[in-house]
């Protein structure tokens, strides 16, 4: 009686970790001509990256996204010297839009690519809008391993990295034609297991504010490479889903070579300054990446750890601090249910709890204040 | 004879019990008194200046701790915990690490884990910061004992108030190691950052106490 009910109670706290928020829905650009840029390598490994290009354009075009043509881009590229592709600036933005009519820019990240035992694939893709104020209109994330859902029998274990990729490829362009068609993206799971362990929240951040947030890349302390990118990236992914305004990447990356800010340790209070003003944000978000760990092999786990920092406009100061760090092994019982098995998915879900619970008013504690799990 | 004079004198007597037994006394008072030291743990490890008004410290600066463990990000990952940990006590500000890392350079700091007072006035100057906190790592990761492992962490920091460049406040923490439970179950025992949060939570407890 005793071991029936703690299983129940295990299978309700498990139901009661996944919770739902759905997102702001806008009114969908239909039709909208979009131009596909070179896939940014960020997993540190050789990739085939024309094949991936050539996969997932002809995902997009089979859910009838209208697709620039590739003589088209190249020849723009050619002409204004893009040789950064994780991002567009505001110049970039104003000309596609003056020279090719695109209405946006689908932005891809690799941050992981697998083939063997068993194949891993994880991608980010953004949507971001051309012309005057470019701006995130929609972005995704597919995480995913051969084994994530093996089924009976391991009938639906994926064992070959082109099924995996038809497969990423599929969400992904499935999400952006939904986008496309009804102005309205996924709703974002949030799990308890990955809010962070140590958080400071300073009563200065309103709840009610719609801050506008540039998010700088994160300063890179583990031992795998583009962390602090990729991390950075995670974080842009969860706050625009969250319903902020989020500075375009590239254009952050613009203002910071523009006025030579040189992160040394972390953003200085100056060079907080020079992104204010020249970014028009409310908000900037550093952080620093500990660890960042894909699992190797099938029974490995990802470990990911990092320490964010927001720092407010009008005060200057901290307003936001917090530790996460999480196992992909983290609540799970039985069966490897709930296992995450790449660092990208992991890390996705961590920047998630994050956000919300920056967005949430948090109860006075009596004690010493101090908000640690 | 010797008995009826000890019988016909009582004092006497009681002294020579004393005397046969003094070893035996002083024995029991050694164990007694290290016994009540080990019960006045309150104060150990932990030294606070009595006349510095902690109430008017609001800004902390932290500056990198020195590493003599052999793993070589642990000052980091420590430094980062304390410094969320201490800011989400809501009693001081910290001051960000971009903002320490200018404040250092513009100082002209040597060797920012071992500032001279000078240093730390020059530096408390650039990032307004009430106080200056450093810190040494003795020991981070993984220690073995026989056949069972487990993870330690053991640190010690220093407050230091920038106008006079005293250390106002100075305590000890050391967490983890291989425990009975450890050597009979195994398992490697707690995970490190668990152990570095309990490290770090002790030592500002005995901050703000």
């Amino acid at each position: 009686m005793t071991s029936l009910l703690f299983a129940g109670f295990l299978f309700l706290y498990g139901c009661a970790a996944a919770r739902q928020e759905q997102k702001s829905a806008a009114p969908g650009p239909q039709g909208l001509k979009i131009a596909v840029y070179p896939i940014e390598n960020l997993s540190g490994e050789p990739v085939h990256l024309n094949k991936l290009r050539m996969d997932l354009i002809s995902a997009l075009k089979s859910r009838g996204i209208k697709v620039l043509d590739d003589r088209d881009l190249d020849k723009f590229m050619t002409e204004h010297r893009v040789r950064y592709i994780g991002g567009i600036d505001a110049g970039r933005a104003k000309a596609f839009k003056a020279e090719t009519g695109t209405g946006g820019v689908l932005i891809t990240s690799i941050e992981l690519i697998n083939e063997y035992n068993p194949p891993r694939l994880s991608v980010v893709c953004r949507l971001v809008s051309t012309g005057d104020n470019p701006r995130i209109l929609w972005i995704e994330d597919a995480g995913m391993a051969g084994d994530d859902n093996p089924g009976i029998l391991g009938l639906g274990i994926i064992d070959n990295l082109p099924g995996l990729e038809k497969r990423a490829f599929g969400k992904i362009a499935g999400s952006l034609a939904g986008y496309l068609q009804k102005g309205e993206a996924r709703p974002v799971k949030t799990y308890g297991k990955f809010s962070p362990k140590i958080h400071y929240r300073s009563p200065i951040l309103d709840s009610d504010h719609a801050y506008r947030i540039a998010v700088v890349p994160f300063l890179n302390r583990s031992e795998r490479k583009n962390a602090g990118e990729l991390m950075a990236l995670h974080f842009v992914d969860a706050l625009r889903k969250a319903g902020f305004s989020v500075v375009e990447p590239g254009m952050v990356r613009e203002g910071l070579l523009d006025y030579r800010v040189i992160m040394e340790g972390g953003l200085s209070i100056p060079n907080a300054e020079t992104v204010f003003n020249n970014l028009n944000a409310d908000l900037v978000i550093i952080g620093y990446v500990s660890q960042y760990q894909d699992a190797t092999g099938p029974a490995g786990n990802p470990v990911v750890e990092f320490f964010v920092n927001a720092i407010e406009k009008k005060s200057m100061e901290v307003v936001w601090a917090s530790d996460s760090y999480n196992r992909g092994d983290d609540g799970v019982f039985f069966f490897d249910r709930g296992r995450v098995s790449t660092a990208g998915v992991m890390a996705d879900r961590m920047a998630q709890a994050v956000v919300k619970m920056m967005k949430i008013k948090l109860k006075t504690k009596k004690s010493n204040g101090r908000n640690t799990k | 004879m010797c008995y009826i004079r000890q019988a016909l004198n009582p004092g006497k007597r009681k002294h020579m019990f004393f005397k046969r037994n003094s070893i035996f006394i002083r024995l029991v008072l050694s164990v007694l008194m290290l016994l009540l030291a080990g019960c006045g743990g309150v104060g150990r490890g932990v030294y606070r200046d009595q006349n510095m008004d902690f109430g008017a410290v609001k800004t902390v600066a932290v500056l990198p701790f020195e590493n003599l463990s052999g793993n070589m990000s642990s000052a980091d990952r420590v430094r980062d915990v304390f410094m969320t940990m201490l800011l989400s006590t809501g009693g001081v500000y910290v001051v960000p690490n971009g903002e320490v890392v200018r404040g250092i350079s513009r100082s002209g700091m040597v060797n920012p884990t071992a500032p001279s007072a000078e240093e730390v006035k020059k530096f408390a100057g650039i990032v307004h910061a009430n106080a200056v906190v450093t810190g040494v790592i003795r020991e981070y990761g993984e220690i073995r004992s026989g056949t069972s492992s487990s993870n330690v962490i053991s640190l010690s920091l220093q407050m230091i108030e920038p106008e006079s460049g005293r250390i106002i406040w100075s305590a000890e923490s050391t967490k983890g190691g291989v425990t009975l439970k450890d050597r009979l179950l195994g398992g490697g025992g707690e995970p490190m950052d668990r152990v570095t949060e309990a490290a770090v939570d002790e030592l500002i407890n005995k901050l703000f106490r």
